[in-house]
């Protein structure tokens, strides 16, 4: 009660000032209007097709047989990745499993790994993974984390007295968990199921290497064959429809999950269970999991590595200088789009934080509008955008950094709110009141406090964007060869070999990162974050 | 309904122990209150009754039924024993009626539904239209309540409160205890109440068992606990003391108050003497030989009553003394009062002292 008092919560109408200035909304805005731009642009191109030609073009069989993969892989995928996340967060974080702190940093690890490396390991192992059970089992070696951290979390968090009340009211261990434990999850375990189906919907790289076609590849096979605009454009409203479906059911299990929360107080660390003469198989099923999430794809790159004469087609020889500039333009595209992406954040993260109003509640809305939308139309409608109305544009580096901020926005938005929400208000007006200028309170208050959490922002946007093929792919300048495309050209020319040496350098790339972020703001908020938002 | 019978029973987490072998029986029918400050393990011997935890030596028996014992551990959805924690724990994904339906076969949820739910609401004092509505709907009290009619709806053999009324503020603190007390008694079930809070432990209790560093100090009904504690701690543990060194002899004890008579079985030579603050009687100096007189050093109100801080002088020593007394005939702050003791008073062995350091917490207000 007392803090309350001292620091009345941020988001009430009384603490927040009544209009932003001028200036921050417009700031705010250059942000949530950029990612409205594909969207729209998707939508009015779609539009332009007429209503007949409309219809004969949904109603190929083709729509319907991609409809039919894409809902079906990524179905099978969600319940997969489901079931498997929840039974690995249940067993790291409620028994006494041995090793249970590593087997449950193992578990997040797979998502530090872009998909399409695990895609390139197996199949590179074996071409008859070409199928749907290959498909299903490396996404969901990708994607199952997305369910593991946020379900592992609910269940660090959950009080113990509830599983303790239904077990004294007569249910058995396994009851209990339908009853009691499993009801508790159900925002987590769904809000990571839809995580999972949302970027299964866009994944591009994995599926493409094997041959698996869905809506998202079927999208990059008619660019590259037609480049017929509102045809593809019709389809890409039909993959932009799924993924809103998704988006608005993750929105609305977040929203449901606020209300009906009645424990309060402190908790106790729950009794883990014994697992007794269970050790052993259990011990045996983690190993296997960790062999084939991370074993084959880590195993499989480095073998690769030491095949230098080429035990596959190699139709670029590994060199040196094409490695060191391959990395460069990756690195650097990274902290060019991380720097945009976090000055166009950083004004609406700050509205958002401190700021009420319908305008701004919009806005906000529209940034986050943007996970809706997969990267290969967002690649696609500014290709098309460009070319048409803004050449000098046109397959440019700026254009490809503006690609990866709209992608990313959402992501890094998430983050900079929640850093600006901890530099509250009260401390600012302590500052004030206390003689310095806003400038020395900026520096002196609210950079201090939130500072790692806008870090945090921009190395996940690095990440994402060092790991990103499909815009990187259609819209990199002539000439430029970054770690992505180049692990792309060679393994689509099944020269596995070559990949390698890329694909090392963008995996370690990514796991330092990720390690050096989870190091410096704890395992869990890290991979939390980057659970968030991952477009393939 | 069950006797308890526990024997022996004690647990450690790693080095420290938490019981050390705690014996007590509870016979059917009655509400015991295990009174003790934080940490004195209280919490632990509910959850080993309820089998959340399993016990490294001792038994515990259900109606003559072992449910722990050295080798024997019964798993708690198979005791029969009802339990209501600190806050209520009712299931937020469900509704009332389904909160209080929940450890009911499945026949009965389905069957008898609304007629169940609204018995067990009412027995708890509450309208049966609460039975749709979300526990988060709910106040602090009413939660409490909601789960002891959980607890009781599969009519266990016993029921166990955990603090049950700690995190409600003192308003309704008062309301939800009655109505609990009136629904154990009217379904008859043994219960355990679990509390640091002395009042309620005395006023809810059939007997107050006193857990100190993991062993049971004193097992008594209220009255004989607050009236004759078995030590100087205990006496201030359980309310307000007054404690002076006296000579007891053939039935009385000369201390700074006079020869004060003492209750019966009391040891004899050099003691403590105790008596409770409300048992000094204020009154107008008469200046008769032999009366006590003492300066009134300070005054707090509480409202019905207030305390009296006095200071007596006799033969040459100054004796600190708190008085209670009604608050209409509190006296002013420096004036001169007689000071009577009324009823019996306790006295302890100088080596009850002995452990008083280590004890109780002390920074519990008293009364």
């Amino acid at each position: 009660m007392a803090e309350a008092v001292a620091f009345p919560p941020q988001g009430h109408a009384t603490a927040a000032p009544s209009s932003p200035p001028p200036g921050l909304l417009a700031a705010a805005s250059v942000g949530a209007l950029l990612v409205l731009v594909p969207l729209v642009y998707t939508v009015l191109q779609a539009a332009q097709v007429g209503f007949a030609e409309a219809k004969a073009l949904l109603l190929r069989p083709l729509v319907g047989e991609l409809l039919f993969d894409t809902v079906a892989i990524v179905v099978a995928t969600t319940l997969l990745a489901g079931l498997l996340g929840t039974v690995c967060a249940w067993m790291v974080e409620r028994t006494v499993l041995p090793g249970r702190n590593v087997w449950g940093v193992l578990a997040a690890v797979p998502l530090a790994i872009p998909p399409f490396i695990t895609s390139y390991a197996w199949v590179s192992l074996s071409a008859s993974l070409q199928d749907f059970a290959g498909a299903l089992l490396v996404v969901t070696s990708a994607y199952f984390p997305l369910v593991y951290l946020p379900v592992a979390a609910a269940l660090r968090g959950m009080d113990p007295v509830l599983e303790e009340t239904g077990r004294s009211l007569g249910l058995g261990p396994w009851r209990c968990f339908i009853r009691v434990v499993l009801p508790q999850l159900r925002p987590a375990l769904l809000g990571g199921m839809l995580l999972v189906a949302l970027d299964v919907l866009v994944e591009f790289g994995a599926f493409t290497l094997l041959r698996f076609r869905t809506f998202t590849t079927e999208l990059y096979a008619e660019y590259r064959t037609g480049f017929d605009g509102p045809d593809a454009s019709l389809l890409a409203v039909v993959l932009i429809v799924l993924c809103m479906l998704c988006l608005l059911a993750e929105l609305r299990v977040r929203g449901a999950a606020r209300y009906g929360r009645i424990a309060r107080g402190t908790r106790r660390q729950a009794t883990p269970y014994a697992l007794g003469a269970a050790t052993l198989p259990v011990l045996a099923g983690f190993a296997a999991l960790v062999v084939i999430t991370l074993g084959v794809p880590l195993g499989t790159i480095l073998y690769w590595l030491t095949q230098h004469n080429a035990a596959a087609i190699s139709p670029a020889g590994v060199s040196g200088p094409l490695l060191l500039s391959a990395t460069l333009s990756s690195v650097s595209l990274g902290l060019g789009a991380a720097a945009l992406t976090m000055a166009l954040a950083l004004p609406l993260g700050f509205l958002a934080a401190r700021y009420e109003g319908r305008m701004i509640t919009l806005l906000e809305r529209a940034a986050y509008l943007g996970q809706g939308v997969p990267g290969i139309v967002v690649a696609l409608a500014l290709v098309s955008l460009t070319a048409r109305a803004l050449q000098p544009l046109y397959q440019s580096a700026v254009l490809l950094i503006v690609a990866y901020a709209i992608l990313f926005l959402p992501l890094a938005l998430v983050s900079v709110r929640a850093a600006i929400v901890q530099a509250q208000r009260g401390l600012e007006d302590a500052g004030r009141s206390l003689g310095l200028g806003w400038a020395a309170v900026a520096w002196r208050v609210t950079l201090p406090i939130a500072g790692p959490g806008l870090g945090a922002a921009a190395s996940l946007v690095f990440i994402s964007v060092v790991t990103e093929l499909t815009a990187t792919l259609l819209l990199a300048p002539i000439g430029t060869q970054t770690l992505a495309t180049q692990v792309w050209a060679d393994t689509s020319t099944l020269a596995f070999a070559a990949a390698a040496p890329y694909a090392t350098a963008m995996t370690a790339l990514s796991l330092l990162s990720a390690w050096l972020l989870a190091r410096r703001f704890g395992r869990v908020a890290l991979l939390g974050e980057l659970a968030r938002e991952r477009h393939g | 309904m069950a006797e308890i019978r526990i024997e022996g029973l004690s647990k450690a987490f790693g080095e420290r122990s938490v019981l050390r072998g705690v014996d007590l029986d509870v016979s059917s029918g009655r509400l015991v209150a295990i009174l003790g400050a934080s940490g004195s393990g209280k919490t632990t011997l509910l959850r080993l009754l309820c089998g959340f935890e399993r016990a490294d030596d001792g038994r515990i028996a259900l109606n003559r039924q072992l449910v722990c014992a050295p080798g024997l551990h019964v798993p708690p959805e198979r005791r029969r024993i009802g339990y209501v924690a600190q806050e209520g724990a009712l299931f937020p994904h469900l509704s009332v009626a389904q909160n209080i339906l929940f450890g009911l076969p499945r026949v009965v949820r389905r069957s008898r539904r609304g007629a169940r739910a609204e018995a067990l609401l009412e027995l708890v004092g509450l309208p049966a239209s609460y039975a749709n509505r979300p526990p988060h709907e709910l106040s602090g009290g009413e939660q409490q309540r909601v789960a002891l009619a959980r607890a009781l709806a599969p009519e266990p053999q016993l029921v166990l409160l955990d603090e049950p009324f700690s995190s409600l503020d003192a308003a309704l603190r008062i309301g939800t205890r009655q109505a609990v007390a009136a629904a154990l008694e009217a379904a008859g079930t043994t219960a355990l109440l679990v509390t640091h809070d002395q009042s309620e432990a005395l006023s809810m209790g059939h007997r107050v068992a006193v857990l100190r560093q993991g062993k049971l100090v004193q097992v008594a009904c209220p009255e004989a606990l607050y009236r004759r504690p078995l030590d100087a701690d205990l006496a201030q543990f359980v309310g307000e003391a007054v404690l002076l060194r006296g000579t007891a002899r053939a039935g009385h004890v000369s201390c700074a108050l006079g020869s004060l008579a003492l209750a019966p079985g009391m040891p004899e030579g050099e003691v403590e003497v105790m008596l409770r603050p409300e048992q000094l009687r204020l009154e107008r100096p008469r200046r008769t030989p032999g009366e006590l007189s003492a300066r009134v050093e300070g005054v707090t109100f509480f409202g019905a009553g207030a305390s009296v801080r006095l200071l007596l002088s006799t033969g040459g020593e100054n004796v600190e003394l708190a008085a209670r007394v009604p608050s209409h005939t509190a006296p002013r702050s420096g004036d001169i009062v007689t000071v009577v003791v009324s009823g019996e008073v306790v006295v302890f062995a100088p080596e009850s002292r002995g452990d008083r350091r280590s004890c109780l917490d002390r920074s519990k207000p008293a009364g």
